[in-house]
């Protein structure tokens, strides 16, 4: 298992290196005044010419990579010039918002998306099994953003259950102390308005979010679930008397698992992007919003600064699912 | 099940998307003759009218007649995510084709490169690159489909890799054909199939993105009619005023077009590829 690790770590470094370097080529090669854009419109060509050589603009392409990678590795994304902060550090403060909303969308998809799964394979072609399908093809044509809008349409304007899309808490909520994860900290501090407030507000971003990443998630597991219920050792399970929840629990879901396992992970990085889209419309304070507000404000430091983020954190889910991968199955690391 | 049965099922999927999908097309070409208001016309006195026989969608901020720029935003969307996809093919299958056939030291650093740029999530990486790039139809379709590269290189080479070992490819070698020839006769044909399944797969895929971006205001800049724009136009006239209708018909505008292209997609690839069937 070290080994194997030690391994996986290994191949990351080219991927690592080449990321770098599209991140920088899209924020310094492309077409347009990086100097001009970074100082903005009203800037003086006095001005322009200062920040180009600050920013060592005027240096060959390879130099200035060699400049970025040094900031880089010190964790500098350089200054956004909406907040007048560190990228590195507004995105750190953001950062507990999306992964908490990401990961309650994450258990969300894969809440209903592993059993119905199980389920339409082992009722193969009958009602639940088309309905899975319908629910499957539905969740590709249905943009998440426009979901999201008529989920708040339906539960906050028409019927007045859920709360008003304004963040995490209701206006004027004061944020529990500690780690950034509302539900985490109230809960850990016994406020329970608190954590009842942030609950309230996190159910529908999760839903829409989760609710594509469902459909692939169902599809596989049902597949996976039907080779399985074929093989021998089920045929052997079931001649020797095992049915019912145990059977499909402990022999069967297992072994569809590794595929869901790598499609979760294709999933996240999916989550990621698509935070941009559900925290714009929940006015959910995360990176994605971050993102959002930097692209009005054509903040390039803070666009690029998450841009690169996304892709080192898609990498690092990756590895942690071939990482799992390995433990659910053995067969993997011998690869 | 019989195969008769199974032939039905496709069939009839086959035949829903196609009209679905024509018709989205038809809107797009007559648009003229199907709105007949006009999609760019600002009129305060007609500011955020419910839907209504006058205008069947009703109308926007600015007294858009929503009906109209539904309908014409189809030609931008479809326009978009079509180029988009015909350029991931013409760029991504010959790179496909040839790092497939030749193996080796090209293809493995082909493949590296690819892992390089499917480490960015999709839409962050169109994200990044259209900011830098700026907004506009043609950056649009260049990001989308450069985006969409990898997808049809893998496709392809994997298809490559399986039919270059057939005995009728080896024979085409022993009677001394070329290289390329071999590649573009004999292999080439062999990969549409599973390309042509790709390609309505990723114009939805391409159709959501490019609404995607335009949500977040990097699209078709206004006041040109984008379905992904218009749906956030409605944002917090929903949420405040309740005025619903500005975001939704835009969205089922999408919702149709990508539920008639997996339709579409999912009848061709049991067609190409008889043994999915038995899966079902």
């Amino acid at each position: 298992m070290g080994s194997y690790i030690v391994r996986r770590l290994l191949a990351l470094v080219p991927i690592l290196i080449g990321v770098t370097m599209v991140a920088f080529l899209v924020s310094r090669g492309l077409p347009g005044d990086p100097a001009r854009l970074y100082a903005g419109m009203q800037a003086s060509d006095f001005e322009v010419q200062a920040i180009r050589e600050s920013l060592g603009l005027n240096k060959p392409l390879y130099h200035q990579y060699w400049i970025y990678m040094q900031g880089l590795i010190q964790g500098d994304l350089g200054f956004s010039l909406r907040t007048g902060f560190p990228v590195a550090e507004d995105i750190r403060n953001r950062l507990p918002a999306t992964v908490e909303m990401v990961i309650f969308a994450l258990a969300f998809a894969l809440a209903v998306a592993l059993p119905l799964g199980v389920w339409a394979a082992v009722r193969r072609g009958k009602l639940i099994d088309r309905f899975s399908r319908f629910i499957s093809t539905l969740g590709v044509a249905i943009p998440d953003f426009w979901a999201a809008l008529i989920l708040v349409m339906i539960f906050f304007v028409f019927l007045g259950w859920a709360p008003p899309p304004v963040g995490r808490l209701d206006l004027g909520a004061s944020p529990p102390d500690g780690t950034g994860f509302y539900l985490i900290d109230s809960l850990v501090r016994g406020e329970w308005g608190t954590f009842r407030d942030a609950l309230g507000h996190i159910i529908l971003p999760m839903i829409s979010l989760g609710f594509p990443a469902i459909a692939p998630i169902t599809r596989l597991t049902r597949n996976a679930t039907l080779s399985v219920l074929q093989s021998d050792y089920i045929a052997f399970g079931r001649a020797s008397g095992l049915r019912g929840a145990p059977l499909y629990l402990k022999y069967v879901l297992r072994n569809s698992l590794p595929g869901a396992i790598t499609m979760t992970g294709l999933i996240s990085g999916y989550m990621i992007g698509g935070a941009v889209l559900i925290e714009r419309v929940f006015s959910w304070p995360g990176v994605g919003l971050y993102a959002y507000n930097s692209l009005e404000r054509t903040d390039h430091a803070a666009i690029q600064g998450v841009v690169l983020l996304s892709a080192i954190t898609y990498l690092l889910v990756f590895l942690a699912v071939d990482l799992l991968q390995s433990i659910v199955d053995p067969r993997v690391r011998l690869k | 099940m019989t195969t008769s049965a199974t032939k039905r099922k496709w069939d009839r999927r086959l035949v829903v998307g196609l009209i679905m999908f024509g018709g989205m097309i038809c809107v797009a070409i007559f648009a003229p003759w199907i709105a007949r208001n006009d999609p760019l016309a600002i009129d305060f006195a007609t500011q955020f009218l419910a839907p209504s026989a006058d205008h069947w969608f009703g109308t926007g901020r600015l007294g858009f007649d929503i009906f109209a720029r539904v309908v014409y935003a189809a030609r931008y969307d479809l326009v978009i995510s079509m180029s988009a996809v015909l350029m991931s093919i013409v760029i991504g299958h010959p790179i496909g084709l040839v790092v497939g056939y030749l193996g080796g030291r090209v293809d493995s650093l082909t493949m590296r490169a690819l892992d390089v740029i499917q480490s960015f999530p999709a839409f962050i990486l169109a994200v990044g690159v259209l900011a830098a790039l700026g907004e506009g139809v043609f950056n649009l379709i260049l990001v989308i489909g450069f985006v969409g590269i990898p997808t049809f290189v893998r496709l392809v080479r994997a298809e490559v890799r399986s039919l270059r070992e057939h005995s009728y490819v080896e024979a085409g070698r022993a009677v001394g054909n070329s290289r390329t020839r071999i590649m573009f006769r004999y292999i080439a044909p062999g990969t549409v199939g599973t390309v042509v399944t790709q390609a309505a797969i990723s114009c939805g895929w391409a159709i959501l993105l490019t609404a995607a971006l335009g949500f977040i205001g990097l699209g078709v800049p206004l006041p040109d009619p984008e379905w992904g724009a218009m749906i956030a136009e409605g944002v917090e006239e929903m949420v405040v005023g309740g005025r619903w209708w500005i975001s939704v018909f835009p969205g089922i505008a999408i919702a149709v077009t990508i539920f008639s292209l997996s339709l579409i997609g999912e009848s061709i690839a049991d067609l190409v590829e008889p043994t999915r069937r038995k899966s079902r």
